[in-house]
């Protein structure tokens, strides 16, 4: 049986906890004094982090990042200068520690041609070594302890970590825009005998509320339904794709989709990255939308229990070898690395028109009084030569702000602007809206949130104005929705601005 | 006169077999195929206890074994079914002798027979593998073996040295009726003590099911290795194609910790497959 119960206030607990532990176990935070090559100037202090080439303490003066190659360092938390190992503390979520992390930087030591070593210390609790291949001297670690998403968030806010494996966003801004490691999906599973494919979302909730127990019910046979795996939060109207990421879920999911494997009349909460022999279901809307969690679903965030995996980091500068990891991060073999762990990788890939039939199919079947066949037939005109770029912008529900992974495609849409990708082409930021009000209201509160997409790019690298790329809002309102506007929770899917690219008509190129 | 020559020969060779020393008239027109007598030489051949047994003929500048067979290393690679490659080697003069064999990162240590042969089937990580042998008399060699079958099977490795008990687990997944359960091959002669061992589970995955195998490494602490650092190597496709060998250290509870296993799930990656 799945059982929920409301977290929010556990989780502050747990938190406060968690930050009461960390702060006793300063262990590591060393006093050291910096002195000038002269003599001259003795800076002391907690030193924070030492990269190979500069020293971060915390002094009386604030924080502070000096040149090891000018000071002389005298203290116990001095480390050596000659045989330094650039070090990275992760702790946080065991699902992406246990296998994507590895796998990353297993492709991060290849590319560099350094060797790896593993040291068990004890479950969850391991190192990553990187060596230098022909010497077999160490280089950096990457040191792991793995449990879940808030000790990573704890351990992050007493600098007990510099990164924090997360699978769910923090809600705040402390600790920055994380990164994001690859993509996730709350799936609904069965035995791979079980006939079942797909459940209505109405349905769906129903059984998580324990309100379905045999599958009769669902016009099987007289069985027992067994459902397993907890869900925290979950509403009438399923509201928020967060409340299926609950740690506890997260945790049970392995042992669940093992359960799930082996009983046919089980249906259990499980994760896409980690499907064991359960078959995953598709989700029916309300008037017929169906829902699959398909890579290409997950990376515009058109399936609606995505679920981004983030790396956050401290605010101390990393060692040299850390930050060229970070880099690799965003790299086209990185996203290889998060697709062999069985995630989804968050690289942009391009759908072309004629890969998107369902969708203008249902954009048909969905019109009605409100977008009538000239709505159709302008959005077709615009983008009937373009192509979909697989990253959606969405904004939190409620607000105007754009939600974590949005803030985050930011990032990788000016990355791709910058290096060139798009140069001599044309970005549509078309804007979509729900169904609630009158057309042409929609119209302009889709070209808003595509202007304010622009906006935010813009505002993003002072390289973009001046790029050979250009970026045009569209507003097609609620033309071509992604799911039933009869809930909530359908109606945030459709809210969203999308990136078609296109070739620049010849008068402008 | 030549049946009686042949009957000699029978006794003296199963003279030699056996450990007796064998003494000649000095006849030197004699062209007998077995080496010169060396007393001191000539014991039985043992499994457990590798011999040098050859001599030099000076006269053909070439050695020979007690077998009067060449003393020339012969290894053949040949594929054969299961994308598995069949290894025959022969030795004769390195009889119940050492060879490391070592290929795809995966190693195994055997014994020849006493006439100096090892016949042994493995398992194909690759569609072209080079294996490596080593001789306990310094000699090495490669030979390659290609199977293009080997692209059809995920196969995952362990591989140790000495007597660590280290064990391969592997939970299939999914309902029963359906389970591939897969093969877990033991690669290693236990006899020898320093030599290394692997463990390979090998299945074939066949897509028209979702399924998938949970993989996991036990190590049993005993009285040779309780308390010890020991390092095994784990072998597994790479994201980046290829494969992958990475050294996995870790400490064994200390002697008189009782004997609970050491059970580490995550350094080999579980497999998972969808149906197409």
């Amino acid at each position: 049986m799945i059982r929920w119960v409301s977290r929010a206030s556990q989780r502050s607990l747990v938190v406060a906890t968690l930050l009461l532990c960390f702060t006793a176990m300063k262990v590591w935070s060393q006093d050291v004094a910096l002195t000038s090559a002269d003599g001259t100037l003795t800076v002391e202090g907690r030193l924070l982090s030492f990269d190979g080439e500069y020293y971060q303490i915390r002094s009386a003066y604030g924080d502070l990042t000096l040149d090891g190659s000018g000071v002389h360092c005298q203290g116990p938390g001095c480390p050596s200068v000659n045989a330094f190992i650039a070090k990275a503390r992760i702790v946080g979520a065991t699902a992406l520690g246990e296998t994507l992390m590895p796998v990353l930087i297993e492709g991060f030591a290849s590319q560099e041609g350094l060797d790896l070593r593993r040291v068990e210390r004890a479950a969850d609790d391991f190192s990553l070594e990187l060596m230098n291949s022909d010497t077999g001297e160490v280089v950096a670690e990457f040191q792991f302890e793995l449990s879940d998403t808030l000790t990573g968030f704890a351990a992050l806010e007493v600098e007990e970590a510099d990164f924090a494996l997360a699978r769910f966003a923090y809600e705040g801004t402390k600790f920055g825009t994380p990164r994001v490691l690859g993509l996730d999906a709350v799936t609904f599973s069965v035995a791979a005998d079980n006939p079942m494919r797909a459940v209505p979302l109405d349905v769906l909730t129903q059984i998580l509320r324990g309100q379905v127990e045999n599958w009769a019910e669902l016009g099987g046979p007289d069985l027992p339904l067994i459902a397993m795996g907890e869900v925290d939060e979950v509403d009438d109207q399923l509201t928020a794709t967060t409340a299926f990421m609950a740690e506890e879920s997260q945790t049970l999911s392995g042992q669940v989709v093992d359960r799930v494997s082996d009983d046919s009349i089980s249906i259990g909460l499980t994760r896409l990255s980690d499907p064991g022999g359960a078959v995953a279901l598709g989700l029916l809307g309300g008037c017929g939308v169906g829902f699959v969690a398909s890579p290409q679903n997950l990376k515009t965030g058109d399936y609606p229990f995505a679920s981004p995996q983030f790396l956050y980091q401290s605010a101390n500068r990393k060692p040299r070898i850390i930050r060229q990891f970070l880099r690799y991060l965003a790299t086209d073999s990185a996203a290889r690395d998060a697709e062999f762990s069985g995630f989804v990788s968050h690289n942009l890939i391009e759908i072309p028109l004629e890969a998107q039939g369902a969708r203008i199919a249902n954009a048909v079947v969905q019109a009605g009084n409100d977008v009538n066949l000239q709505d159709l037939q302008e959005m077709m005109a615009e983008l009937r030569d373009a192509q979909r770029l697989t990253l959606t912008f969405r904004f939190r529900a409620g607000a105007a702000q754009l939600d974590v992974l949005s803030n985050a495609n930011l990032d990788v849409l000016v990355h791709h602007i910058e290096t060139g990708r798009f140069d001599g082409k044309e970005l549509v930021l078309a804007g979509f809206s729900d169904g609630d009000g009158g057309s042409a209201a929609n119209r302009g509160i889709a070209l808003k949130r595509a202007q304010a997409i622009r906006s935010a790019l813009l505002a993003r690298s002072d390289l973009l104005s001046a790029s050979d790329v250009t970026l045009t809002p569209m507003g097609f309102g609620e033309a071509m929705p992604l799911a039933c506007d009869s809930s909530e929770f359908e109606r945030q899917i459709n809210r969203r601005v999308e990136v078609w690219v296109r070739d620049l008509p010849q008068s402008e190129n | 006169m030549m049946r009686t020559e042949w009957k000699t020969r029978l006794l003296l060779c199963l003279m030699y077999l056996s450990g007796q020393s064998i003494a000649f008239a000095g006849d030197a027109d004699m062209s007998f195929p077995f080496p010169e007598f060396v007393p001191s030489d000539l014991q039985a051949p043992s499994a457990m206890a590798p011999m040098p047994d050859h001599a030099d003929l000076d006269f053909v500048r070439r050695n020979y074994s007690a077998w009067g067979v060449s003393c020339e290393i012969n290894a053949k690679v040949t594929p054969v079914a299961d994308a598995m490659l069949r290894l025959e080697v022969s030795t004769p003069c390195q009889r119940g002798g050492r060879v490391d064999v070592v290929w795809s990162h995966v190693s195994a240590s055997f014994l020849t027979s006493v006439t100096g042969v090892l016949d042994v089937t493995l398992p194909a990580l690759e569609a072209q593998t080079t294996v490596r042998l080593r001789f306990e008399n310094g000699t090495q060699i490669e030979k390659t073996g290609v199977h293009e079958d080997a692209e059809d099977f995920e196969r995952v490795a362990i591989t140790w040295r000495g007597n660590s008990h280290a064990s391969l687990i592997a939970l299939p997944l999914g309902r029963s009726g359906f389970r591939r359960d897969g093969q877990k091959l033991q690669l290693g002669d236990r006899r020898i003590t320093d030599g290394t061992r692997s463990e390979i589970y090998s299945i074939r995955p066949t897509f028209d099911r979702t399924y998938g195998v949970r993989l996991h490494v036990e190590v049993s602490p005993n009285k040779d290795n309780c308390g010890t650092q020991q390092t095994f190597n784990a072998v597994q496709k790479a994201a980046q194609g290829g494969l992958v060998a990475i050294p996995v250290s870790f400490q064994l509870p200390d002697c008189g910790g009782g004997q609970s296993v050491l059970v580490m799930e995550n350094v080999l990656r579980d497999l998972a497959f969808e149906r197409n």
